[in-house]
């Protein structure tokens, strides 16, 4: 019996759920983007000076997300390719609930520029979107909760007011963006775990399809 | 021996062999299990999550298909075939009445070996 077999069902069906997820590659192009359009501010709270003209930064920006979203389409097609394909149906609720989490984050910045709030808001409502990617039941996603923790832990301790927002915008760009490769790599790495190293299989090897009924007839081992 | 001693013993027994061997089978559950949480899977994807050979794979997916739990589709594209597989209606309920039965079945045996 192979070795993925021995795990349970449920295991391998919330595998299967979060495939799209554990292809934790796919963040990285955006992640670094995150990280570097963060870096001048990362420097600017360390004391150094960088000064960058804003055509510049604008334009080196839309290069940068150009080239972040062409590298992310190369990885998904590297995944299809040594992991295989699966397609979830589309969940309007799903959708919705992004949507309506990300409509949360205007409500927490005014709240963090008029409220004085007593902890960040912001990153209150990003702690609890990490805990939210974690799977205690199938044990999966286990960083997730650790992300979440380190996200929450911080609200009590980043200054949570009008003034602080200008400048922790680039730096928490740069911070967010080191947290998404790590929480990337760590996907993928749990996604090598539960499926294997990558390997291709060769076109011809393929299960195909034949006879009228389309039933599977599967090719002899290589 | 009384009837009335032996029927509640007998009963967990009798569970067992009124499993769908169909479903049971760890690879084709495994297959189920895997189908039941996903609109569509690709044969590659089904090939890394079991870890079966690309002939035991077909084998058990042929045999899923002739009973009428999962369909097949082939798409072509980028220069390659590719082979989907998705869970029938048929294939759900099979799937559920496993579970359900399975689960009656645990039940019995944690009273049985209670007994």
């Amino acid at each position: 019996m192979s070795a993925s077999i021995r795990r349970s069902p449920a295991h391998l069906a919330e595998v299967t759920r979060l495939f799209r997820g554990l292809q934790g590659l796919r963040i990285v192009p955006m992640a670094v983007f995150f990280f570097a359009w963060g870096l001048p501010g990362a420097l600017g709270a360390l004391g150094v000076p960088v000064q960058i003209g804003d055509v510049a930064f604008g334009l080196a920006t839309l290069a940068a997300l150009a080239v972040a979203a062409f590298a992310e389409r190369r990885i998904a097609r590297w995944y299809d390719e040594h992991y295989g394909i699966v397609e979830q149906a589309s969940r309007l609720h799903g959708v919705l609930g992004a949507v309506g989490y990300v409509a949360l984050f205007p409500v927490a910045l005014l709240w963090l520029g008029f409220g004085n709030p007593p902890v960040n808001p912001v990153l209150v409502l990003l702690g609890v979107g990490l805990l939210f990617h974690w799977r205690p039941r199938a044990g999966l996603r286990m960083h997730y909760a650790a992300a979440g923790g380190l996200v929450l832990a911080a609200s009590f301790y980043v200054p949570a007011s009008a003034d602080a927002t200008a400048s922790l915008t680039l730096l928490s760009m740069f911070g967010g963006g080191g947290l998404l490769l790590v929480l990337g790599v760590l996907d993928h790495r749990e996604l090598v775990r539960a499926l294997g190293p990558p390997t291709m299989d060769t076109p011809a090897a393929e299960a195909r399809v034949s006879g009228a009924e389309g039933s599977i007839v599967g090719e002899q081992d290589a | 021996m009384p009837e009335s001693v032996g029927a509640p013993e007998a009963a967990p027994f009798a569970e067992i062999a009124a499993l769908d061997r169909l479903v049971h089978e760890p690879a084709r559950l495994a297959i189920l299990a895997a189908l039941s949480a996903c609109q569509r899977a690709d044969f590659v994807y089904l090939r890394r999550l079991t870890g079966l050979s690309k002939g035991n794979l077909a084998s058990h997916l042929s045999k899923l298909e002739a009973a009428g739990y999962v369909a097949s589709e082939k798409r072509t594209g980028r220069g390659r075939t590719l082979t989907f597989l998705a869970l029938s209606g048929a294939g759900e309920a099979a799937l559920q009445a496993h579970w359900a039965r399975l689960a009656v079945l645990h039940d019995r045996a944690r009273a049985w070996a209670g007994a």
